[in-house]
């Protein structure tokens, strides 16, 4: 891709949750990639804005709240960055402070400090549409006259609400590219390095008072919409009850809701099933069709309405601005188990996927920390974990209503599954931090949004993108795999005397039938066993291969929708439970294992890991299997 | 018969190229390039891309390769 050569290069600076990046998404559109400065583990992105008068270059820089004190990694380099003290690379001519209106007296404290160091300042004053506490005192017009700097007002979140900001940056790019410039270069060359950014506190607190005082800032405000609610969702004790309601609603949501569409997957499958068989002639493309892929990937498919539903709620939290909320209640439990609050967000984005959970690390200061929450995001229940807990609950656990009010039996058993992953992931951090030295505690700093609806666009897009990763993984990796296993399972062939079913003298039988005395005291059979290993690879092939190899053994006309009832009658409840606890800790995907090497640098703590979550998972499966054989025996 | 024996060349087909991919998709960047490097002159340029699924260190790239990412 041919790079435009740029008229201005602008920074993009805010606190987090200003708007600092949906407003660099709708200024540069998708157009957008991704830098890292060499040894330091911080991303920006750059974007091109081009209009006929030039073009300038864009950098979304990580959200910070202070300059003063940088605290980890992103901030430093932000702060570098912005006074030209990163390698060879040159000051931004222009910096954008991005402010959101609903939280200006914080915000401007930023303001304050960047204004002492880069002399070409455009504020941005974001989430116009909001109702805001000081919305009589305060505009465009006015934060300008009182702060000197040149003020456009922007509604990040409305299409058409940054065509203002654009249009003024394309107009600098046209007159003031020579002075703007220039200026910045002469402020560069007056930094003393020596002296750091900190030379320039005493300066912007004075500025910061004098502004506070003639907004009137420093006068208490009514209470807004937000803060009311805030008074009962932050309650010490209310808070948590609803936080536990608002998750076990949603795990309810993910069995109750999606059964209709899933008996549209699966009649669908059923159908294209029925449809293969009669068309193509009995052989091996029929078999490798309709019983290695169909069987296998169509089976995996099957899951993708209670994937969407789980990452509805967690898209309408998120952008509702509960979620932050979510995290100031868990702090205080998390700092109890030798946790940073900075490793809330890890954490949570590990419920997707653990890899960008694990990328999400580096905006924690402390390396231990680091560490200890690389170590336990992989407890967290990710997406590729739910079509295993989803085929067996649905398989063992009776579909019952424990109470008049709707709660099933299906759906607490998903949030006790979801549960323990967090009660795992907690104790581990308690026992690591036991071992590690004394550091200086890091507090969670947050900014808390405003609370308001969920933006449709959000939801549909978000969802559109979670379908389509599932639905290239389901026909990339898969697929790929649900081939090999399928080959697997079906050569080579049983003899002519042969007794027990064919795929039983296959590789894949006897493969199974060789580890199966590993796995025999926490109760898995050689079918079990045979799936856990292309399951390294991706989690969810367990029940794709599960497919194939039932499909294997059983007639070409039973598979696909019938996998569920099939294996209930083949495991006992006992395996099934087993095989749960099983999951909710084992190591068993490569491409976290390569992650975690990657971002340590270290192959003992990989290596750690893998031991660590093998053994906790062989513990629960196996303490789980005897202790409900025992219980099964003495009913 | 013949019917037959075209079905299993498809099939033989599919689970080779299935086990291609799925190494290419499996296997680091870092080993990827240095099997490339490896097989650099031992084979085509061509069948070392299609089969590595990637064109190599700087010193192995094919001429054409570095064309295009200029």
């Amino acid at each position: 891709m041919s790079v435009p050569h740029p008229v201005l290069r602008v920074a993009l600076l805010g606190s987090p949750n200003s708007g600092k990046s949906a407003l660099f998404n709708q200024l540069t559109g998708a157009t957008q990639k991704i830098a890292n400065y060499a040894g330091v583990t911080v991303e920006r992105k750059s974007g091109w804005l081009k209009g006929s008068q030039g073009t300038i270059e864009l950098i979304d820089l990580p959200g910070l709240y202070s300059l003063e004190q940088p605290r980890t990694p992103d901030e430093a380099i932000t702060a570098q960055f912005l006074i030209g003290q990163i390698g060879n690379e040159s000051p931004p001519d222009r910096v954008v402070v991005v402010l959101d209106v609903t939280h200006i007296k914080r915000q401007l404290k930023l303001l304050a400090y960047v204004q002492q160091v880069h002399p070409s300042v455009l504020v941005a004053l974001n989430m116009m549409d909001r109702t805001q506490p000081y919305s009589e005192r305060i505009d465009g017009p006015v934060l300008a006259r009182i702060t000197g700097c040149e003020v456009v007002e922007t509604i990040a979140i409305q299409p058409g609400g940054a065509v203002a900001l654009g249009e003024r940056l394309l107009t600098d790019a046209a007159s003031h590219r020579t002075r703007v410039r220039a200026a910045a270069q002469t402020a560069q060359s007056n930094q003393d390095p020596s002296l750091g950014l900190g030379a320039h506190a005493e300066d912007a607190k004075r500025v910061y008072e004098r502004w506070i005082a003639a907004l009137n800032l420093d006068q208490n405000v009514p209470m807004t919409r937000s803060e009311r609610v805030d008074a009962w969702v932050l309650h010490p004790i209310l808070g948590p009850i609803i936080l536990a309601a608002v998750l076990f609603f949603t795990f309810q949501a993910v069995f109750s809701w999606a059964q209709p569409f899933m008996h549209l997957i699966s009649a669908a499958m059923a159908w294209l099933g029925d449809a293969l068989t009669a068309v193509l002639p009995t052989g091996p493309i029929q078999s490798l069709l309709v019983n290695g892929i169909l069987a296998g990937a169509g089976t995996v498919l099957l899951f993708l309405p209670q994937i969407l539903i789980l990452f509805a709620f967690i898209i309408i939290l998120e952008d509702s601005g509960y979620l932050p909320r979510a995290a100031f209640l868990l702090d205080r439990l998390m700092s109890g188990v030798g946790l940073s609050g900075r490793a809330f967000i890890p954490l949570l984005s590990s419920f997707a996927c653990a890899i960008p959970g694990i990328l999400a690390t580096r905006t924690i200061p402390d390396a231990r920390d680091r560490q200890i929450t690389i170590l336990i995001a992989p407890l967290m229940t990710c997406s590729a974990r739910l079509p295993v807990y989803a085929l067996l609950i649905g398989a063992f656990i009776p579909n019952t209503q424990l109470t008049s009010w709707g709660i099933n039996l299906q759906g607490l058993v998903l949030f006790l599954l979801y549960t323990a992953g967090i009660a795992g992931a907690f104790a581990v951090a308690w026992l690591l931090s036991r071992f590690r030295r004394a550091s200086a505690t890091q507090a969670l700093q947050m900014e808390l949004p405003s609370y308001h609806w969920p933006l449709w666009r959000h939801l549909v897009l978000g969802l559109w993108q979670r379908t389509q990763i599932f639905v290239n993984r389901v026909g990339g990796t898969i697929l790929l795999l649900m081939v090999v296993v399928w080959f697997l399972s079906s050569f080579p062939s049983p003899p002519p005397d042969a007794t027990r079913p064919a795929i039983e003298y296959s590789l894949a039988g006897r493969l199974g039938e060789a580890v199966l005395p590993i796995f025999k005291p926490v109760g898995f059979g050689w079918q079990i066993v045979v799936a856990l290993i292309p399951g390294l690879a991706a989690r969810e092939v367990v029940v794709g291969v599960l497919g194939t190899v039932y499909a294997l053994s059983g007639s070409a006309t039973e598979i696909t929708s019938s996998l569920a009832p099939m294996i209930a009658q083949s495991w006992s409840v006992p395996t099934a439970l087993a095989l749960l606890a099983w999951y909710v800790y084992a190591p068993q995907c490569l491409s976290t294992l390569a992650v975690v090497r990657r971002e340590t640098a270290s192959w003992r703590m990989t290596a750690f890991l893998a031991g660590y979550q093998f053994v906790l998972a062989y513990a629960a499966a196996w303490a789980t299997f005897n202790l409900a054989s025992q219980w099964w025996i003495a009913r | 018969m013949t019917s037959l024996i075209i079905q299993w060349l498809v099939v033989a087909l599919a689970v080779m190229l299935s086990v291609i991919w799925l190494l290419q998709k499996l296997t680091p960047l870092s080993v990827k390039i240095k099997l490339a490097h490896y097989l650099n002159g031992k084979v085509s340029d061509r069948i070392r891309i299609w089969l590595v699924g990637h064109s190599g260190c700087g010193q192995c790239q094919p001429a054409s390769v570095e064309a295009k990412s200029r």
